[in-house]
C-alpha cells in the first residue's frame, strides 16, 4: 500500500520554491554590479553620462573602449605582469604549503606544535602592517620593480599550510604505511597517494590564491614603480584621474581582468565539487 | 624464502613500555601467529618488523641480517592491514601494480605479474573497479594480492580478517591457509581470535602486556598451557579453573577444596613444576570442559556427585553447567541423558588432563 501525504508534500514543495526564489533574488542582487560593468564596457562616454540611465548599450558591437584602453596604456604588458606574478606566487605558495602541510600533518618532529603556531600567527597580522617593512627589505635586496618583488608577499601563505594540514590529517595513516611498504619515498607518497586525495582542497586553494594574487593592489602599487611593472589592478586605477574618471575604459579593463579568474574557476570547479573519496579503508 | 629473528626487541612510547624483550625465531616458510588481547603489543611488534616503527632496543634480523635501520621498502616484506588500506583513487589493477611501479619494474613485467596474482585470487573481473565498488571480502583479496604480487620474503598480517562477518571470515581463513600451503612464504600473523590462531598457525606466540607468555604449536598451547593466563585465553568455553590446596598423603598428591578431593595422576605430576606441589600450597586447578563427562556407565571410580545448574543445547553437543560442592564447572558432553536443572547426577573427570598453575588469580 502506498501512503501519500499530499498536503505535506505540497507544503514541502512550496517551501523549497520559496527558498529558491529568495536565493535567486540575492544572487541577482550580487550580480547587478557585474552586469552593469559588462554593459558599460560597450557604451560610449555620452551614453554613460546620459540621464535617465539606460541599461543596455546602443550596440554590443562597439569595441571602441577595448581598443582605446590598449591605446592609452600598455595593458598587454599589465596582463603579462599580472599573470607572471600570479603564476610565480601560485607555484611557490602551493609547493610550500603542500610540503609544510604534509610535514605538520604526518611527520613527527620536535617543536611541531610550536612551529605550527608560529606559522598561524602570521595569519593574524594584517598584510597592510607589513607593507613598509617588506618594502624596505625589497629595496635592500634590490627587488623593487621586479617580478620576484611583486610576488614576494605571496610566495608563502600561512593559510595554505593550515588548509593542507587539516585536509591531510584526515587521511588515514595506513595509506602512508602501505605506500612505504610498497616502496614509495616520501615525495612519491605525497605525489601518488596524498595529492590525489586532497584534490578538492588543492582546487579550492588554487582558486582562492589566484584570485587573491590577481586582485592585489597596495603591494604592486608600492613595489612596481615603473609603468612596465604595473599590474592590471594598478593600471585600472590609472584610468581614474584626479578630476575625471574614464568610466568606459575602467569598465572595459575590468571586464577583461575578470576573464582569467573565470577561466581558472571553470577549469577547476569539477575537482572542487567532487567529494573526497576515502573508501579504501574500512572501520 | 626466509627466516626472521627478533633478539631482545623492546619498544617504548615515551615512558610507556609496550614491548619487552621479545625473543623469537621464525623459520623458513613457517606461519607464525601472534595472539593476545587488545593492547598487548602485537601490532607494535609487527610494525617493528615491517619497519614502520623503530625498535627502542634489540635487533631484528631477516635471513640473519640485521635490518633495524633499513627502510620498510628495503626489507622486502609485504603487509596486509586490518582496514585494507587500498588506495581509494586507484583501480584494483593500479593498487596491485603500485608496489611494482615504485620499484621501477618494466611495464610489461608488471602487467604479467598483476594478471597472474589476479587470476590466483579471482580478481580478474574486478580489475577496473575502485575500492569503493568492492565488497569487504573482495577488498581483503585485493589487499592480499597487493602483498603477494611482489613475492616478498615475509608476509605480515595485522588482523586482516577482523573487519569481515563471521561467514566470510571462515571462508577467507581457509583460503589464506591454502595460499600459504601453495606459496610457503614465511608469514607472521597478528590476531586476537584464538580460533584463527589455532587453525592457521604452525606455531602460536601468546603475548601478554608486551611479553611473550608462551610459544608453541596449537596443540601444545591447547593441551599444555604453561600459565594460567594462557589457559584462560585459549579454549572456548574457557577451561574450568578453581583455587585448591595441595595435600600430600603418603606418596600420593591430592587437590582439595572444601570436601572435594581430586587424586593427581603421575602423568600430571611429571609435567608440573614440583615447586607448585608443596604440601598445603594454594594452586589453580584447571580442566577443560571436554575432559569432563557424565558418569552414566556405572563406573563409580573417580566419580563426583554433581547438581545440574543449566544445560544448553549447542547442536551436536550439549554444554552443561553444574556444581560439585560449591564449585561450578562447565562441560561439553555428547548426551545430557535428559538430566535437567536441579537434578543430581554423577560426573567423571579425565584426571590425566588436569592442569596445575602456580598463580591463583
Ligand atoms: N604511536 C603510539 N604512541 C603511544 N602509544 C602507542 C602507540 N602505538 C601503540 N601504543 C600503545 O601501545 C600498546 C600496544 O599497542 P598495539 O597496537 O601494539 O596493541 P595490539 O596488541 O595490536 O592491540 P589490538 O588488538 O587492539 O590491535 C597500547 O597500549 C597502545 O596504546
Ligand atoms: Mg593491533
Amino acid at each position: 500500500m502506498i501512503i501519500s501525504f499530499p498536503d505535506k508534500k505540497k507544503r514541502r514543495i512550496y517551501k523549497e520554491n520559496f527558498l529558491y526564489i529568495i536565493m535567486m533574488i540575492f544572487g541577482f542582487l550580487m550580480l547587478v554590479p557585474l552586469i552593469w560593468v559588462v554593459l558599460t564596457a560597450f557604451k560610449t562616454e555620452p551614453e554613460i553620462a546620459k540621464l535617465p540611465i539606460t541599461w543596455l548599450p546602443e550596440s554590443f558591437l562597439n569595441f571602441d573602449n577595448f581598443v582605446q584602453m590598449f591605446a592609452e596604456q600598455p595593458f598587454g604588458r599589465y596582463f603579462f605582469n599580472s599573470i607572471t606574478v600570479a603564476v610565480i606566487s601560485l607555484i611557490s605558495s602551493t609547493a610550500i604549503a603542500v610540503l609544510a602541510g604534509y610535514a605538520f600533518a604526518k611527520i613527527e618532529f620536535k617543536f611541531k606544535e610550536f612551529f605550527f603556531l608560529l606559522i598561524l600567527s602570521v595569519f593574524m597580522i594584517p598584510a597592510e602592517v607589513m607593507v613598509l617593512p617588506k618594502y624596505l627589505m625589497m629595496a635592500q635586496i634590490g627587488w623593487v620593480n621586479s617580478y620576484l618583488g611583486l610576488a614576494f608577499p605571496d610566495l608563502f601563505t600561512a593559510f595554505g599550510v593550515y588548509l593542507f594540514r587539516q585536509f591531510m590529517s584526515g587521511i588515514p595513516d595506513t595509506y602512508i604505511d602501505a605506500a612505504r611498504i610498497d616502496g614509495a619515498s616520501e615525495i612519491k607518497i605525497l605525489w601518488h597517494v596524498i595529492l590525489p586525495l586532497i584534490k578538492p582542497a588543492l582546487a579550492a586553494f588554487i582558486i582562492i590564491k589566484f584570485m587573491f594574487s590577481w586582485n592585489q593592489f597596495l603591494w604592486p602599487l608600492v613595489i612596481g614603480q615603473k609603468q612596465d611593472m604595473f599590474t592590471v589592478t594598478v593600471g585600472l586605477v590609472a584610468f581614474s584621474g584626479q578630476w575625471y574618471n574614464q568610466w568606459n575604459l575602467i569598465a572595459a579593463a575590468t571586464v577583461l581582468s575578470i576573464i582569467p579568474m573565470l577561466l581558472i574557476f571553470v577549469l577547476l570547479q569539477k575537482h572542487l565539487v567532487q567529494g573526497l573519496v576515502m573508501s579504501g579503508t574500512k572501520g | 624464502m626466509s627466516t626472521v629473528r627478533l633478539s631482545n626487541v623492546s619498544k617504548s612510547f615515551g615512558n610507556l613500555r609496550v614491548v619487552s624483550d621479545v625473543n623469537l625465531e621464525i623459520s623458513d616458510g613457517e606461519f607464525l601467529v601472534l595472539l593476545g588481547p587488545s593492547g598487548c603489543g602485537k601490532s607494535t611488534t609487527l610494525r617493528m618488523i615491517a619497519g614502520l616503527e623503530e625498535t627502542s632496543s634489540g635487533d631484528i634480523l631477516i635471513d640473519e641480517k640485521v635490518i633495524n635501520d633499513d627502510d620498510p621498502k628495503d626489507r622486502n616484506i609485504a603487509m596486509v592491514f586490518q582496514n585494507y588500506a587500498l588506495y581509494p583513487h586507484m583501480s584494483v589493477r593500479k593498487n596491485l601494480a603500485f608496489g611494482l611501479k615504485m620499484r621501477n619494474m618494466k611495464t610489461s613485467t608488471i602487467a604479467e605479474k598483476v594478471n597472474e596474482v589476479a587470476d590466483m585470487l579471482q580478481l580478474s573481473d574486478l580489475m577496473e573497479r575502485f575500492p569503493a565498488q568492492l565488497s569487504g571480502g573482495q577488498r581483503q583479496r585485493v589487499a592480499m594480492g597487493r602483498a603477494m604480487v611482489r613475492t616478498p620474503k615475509v608476509f605480515l598480517f595485522d588482523e586482516p580478517l577482523s573487519n569481515l562477518d563471521a561467514v566470510l571470515r571462515t571462508e577467507l581463513r581457509s583460503e589464506l591457509k591454502k595460499l600459504h600451503m601453495q606459496l610457503k612464504t614465511t608469514s607472521i600473523y597478528v590476531t586476537h581470535d584464538q580460533v584463527e590462531a589455532m587453525t592457521l598457525a604452525d606455531r602460536i606466540v601468546v603475548m601478554k602486556n608486551g611479553k611473550i607468555e608462551q610459544i608453541g604449536t596449537p596443540k601444545e598451547i591447547f593441551h599444555n598451557p604453561k600459565t594460567l593466563y594462557v589457559a584462560k585465553f585459549i579454549g572456548n568455553p574457557q577451561m574450568n579453573l578453581h583455587e585448591m590446596q595441595v595435600k600430600k598423603i603418603n606418596n600420593s598428591i591430592f587437590l582439595t577444596a572444601s570436601s572435594l578431593s581430586i587424586p593427581i595422576p603421575k602423568a600430571v605430576i611429571n609435567r608440573t613444576n614440583t615447586s607448585y606441589l608443596k604440601d598445603g600450597a594454594t594452586i589453580s586447578m584447571g580442566i577443560r570442559p571436554t575432559d569432563i563427562f557424565i558418569n552414566n556407565a556405572g563406573n563409580k571410580k573417580g566419580a563426583f556427585k554433581a547438581k545440574m545448574i543449566l544445560t544448553e543445547m549447542l547442536g551436536a553437543e550439549t554444554l552443561i553447567e553444574f556444581g560439585i560442592e560449591d564449585l561450578n564447572f562447565k562441560a561439553i558432553v555428547e548426551d545430557d541423558y535428559g538430566i535437567s536443572s536441579g537434578d543430581l547426577f554423577e560426573v567423571g573427570m579425565n584426571f590425566e588432563k588436569i592442569h596445575i598453575f602456580e598463580d591463583t588469580t
